[in-house]
């Protein structure tokens, strides 16, 4: 079943994200709901399923077909983050709040970006040469859109009746 | 402690850690295969199938865009009713003194013994996928290799718009390079005043020596040189020219003639 959510969500973001840019910046709808998903889950449950890590897999390689990148560097990219979040909640934020998960957020987006950004360095040089552009302007402000829309999701998501999962985050 | 025990923490342990490899090791494996070639087979099979119908979801995906985007301008929509109703009064008188000239030209090259323009060959193609990273601006068409298609052709829009050229090209699709993305350079004519330029990603004209011509409104067009695009393809007009005394060259801003979110299909140049 997550495999098909993941699936799903990569679909919408083939098709959707590039019409929502704000000022250049697109949604990784993607990374949004991994952070949603790692953030509504129970505390108790051990983290990564092997379920989960495959339907992301599933939605990265679905990326890397439509993407102009090297294939296989958006997989990459979504599961290093994914190892990282998970390393950052159990060993730094053991205790989330709203700030704690907001540092979350806009490191795990930051870091997806540079995973990206110098993994196609490193396989396609020749295209990375604008770093300014990258890492003054585009990079950062994906960060922020992104962190927004996470919040917000979250904001949404406890409006609608589940704050048991996710109380403790506005705490 | 019972030694079932420690087995059960220990299967658990390697179950966990295998459970975090297995996904990387796969990714490596397939992005090695990729690298080999052994994958254009399936990804052409995947293309084949989801092509029909993911051009249809792109369109719904565009016109969502198209609606969105009148709800924001509803305001002004007398506002630019009014400018464009004027601006098309201008154009039409430009076109027919355009048909002139080219009746002329038409003439003045047939008593020259002169070859007529070789006309284009064009494929007409949809677009079927947008880039899903920020890093560039890509997006995905529906015709191969089997249609014709070769890396460098250049995309164009109707109306002789620059899109952008062919970068990847496999038997059924191929990933066109936009020519925003901000790696992109692009050898350019400012059509008014002949000035030649290189326009790089994020929509730059650079190194304009200050004692030429440039100013907003003037028309921006490839002029071929590099080989990469035909001369005349239409990119847009200067916006703003940059130029202060500090400055030793001319610095131009473009606003591209072709609206690249709203494409739903474009046509390649064989």
């Amino acid at each position: 079943m997550i495999i098909l959510f993941f699936l799903l969500v990569g679909f919408f973001q083939i098709n959707f994200p590039p019409f929502l840019r704000l000022f250049g910046a697109a949604p990784n709808l993607v990374l949004v709901f991994v952070l949603i998903w790692f953030l509504t889950r129970k505390e108790s449950k051990p983290s990564l399923p092997f379920n989960f890590l495959i339907g992301l897999s599933a939605a990265g390689l679905f990326l890397d077909l439509f993407s102009g990148l090297f294939f296989g560097l958006i997989t990459l990219g979504l599961l290093g983050t994914v190892y990282l979040i998970d390393w950052l909640k159990k060993k730094i934020f053991s205790q989330i709040n709203f700030w704690t998960f907001s540092i979350l957020s806009l490191s795990s987006v930051l870091f997806y970006n540079l995973i990206i950004l110098f993994s196609y360095k490193f396989f396609q040089p020749s295209f990375i040469t604008n770093w300014k552009y990258y890492l003054v302007y585009s990079i950062p402000l994906e960060v922020i859109y992104n962190t927004i829309l996470v919040l917000l999701l979250l904001f949404v998501i406890r409006l609608r009746g589940k704050p048991r999962r996710i109380s403790f985050l506005w705490a | 402690m019972p030694s079932f025990y420690v087995n059960k923490k220990r299967y658990w342990k390697i179950k966990r850690k295998a459970g975090f490899v297995l996904p990387v090791f796969i990714i490596a494996v397939i992005i090695f295969l990729n690298a080999q070639g052994l994958l254009e087979g399936p990804k052409n099979i995947f293309f084949r199938i989801i092509s029909p119908f993911q051009k249809d979801i792109y369109s719904l995906g565009v016109n969502l865009n198209k609606f969105a985007d009148f709800l924001r301008r509803i305001k002004k929509t007398e506002e630019e009713n009014i400018k464009y109703q004027e601006e098309n009064q201008k154009l039409k008188g430009k076109i027919a003194e355009l048909r002139e000239v080219v009746s002329e030209n038409k003439f003045l090259r047939q008593q020259l013994g002169l070859p007529d323009n070789q006309k284009k060959q064009l494929v007409l193609v949809n677009i079927i996928g947008r880039e899903p990273t920020n890093l560039g601006d890509y997006f995905l068409i529906d015709k191969g290799r089997k249609d014709g298609l070769n890396e460098k052709s250049a995309v164009i829009a109707a109306n002789n718009l620059l899109v952008g050229r062919i970068i990847e090209v496999s038997d059924y699709s191929a990933k066109v390079l936009l020519f925003t993305h901000p790696e992109s350079r692009i050898d350019v004519l400012v059509q008014e005043s002949r000035v030649n330029g290189l326009m790089r990603g994020g929509l730059i004209i650079d190194w304009i020596l200050p004692n030429e011509t440039i100013e907003a409104g003037q028309t921006i067009i490839t002029s071929g040189l590099s080989g990469l695009f035909p001369k005349g393809l239409l990119v847009g007009e200067v916006e703003e020219v940059i130029f202060s005394d500090a400055q030793i060259f001319k610095r131009a801003r473009v606003k591209p003639a072709a609206d690249l979110d709203r494409l739903e299909m474009v046509f390649v140049i064989k």
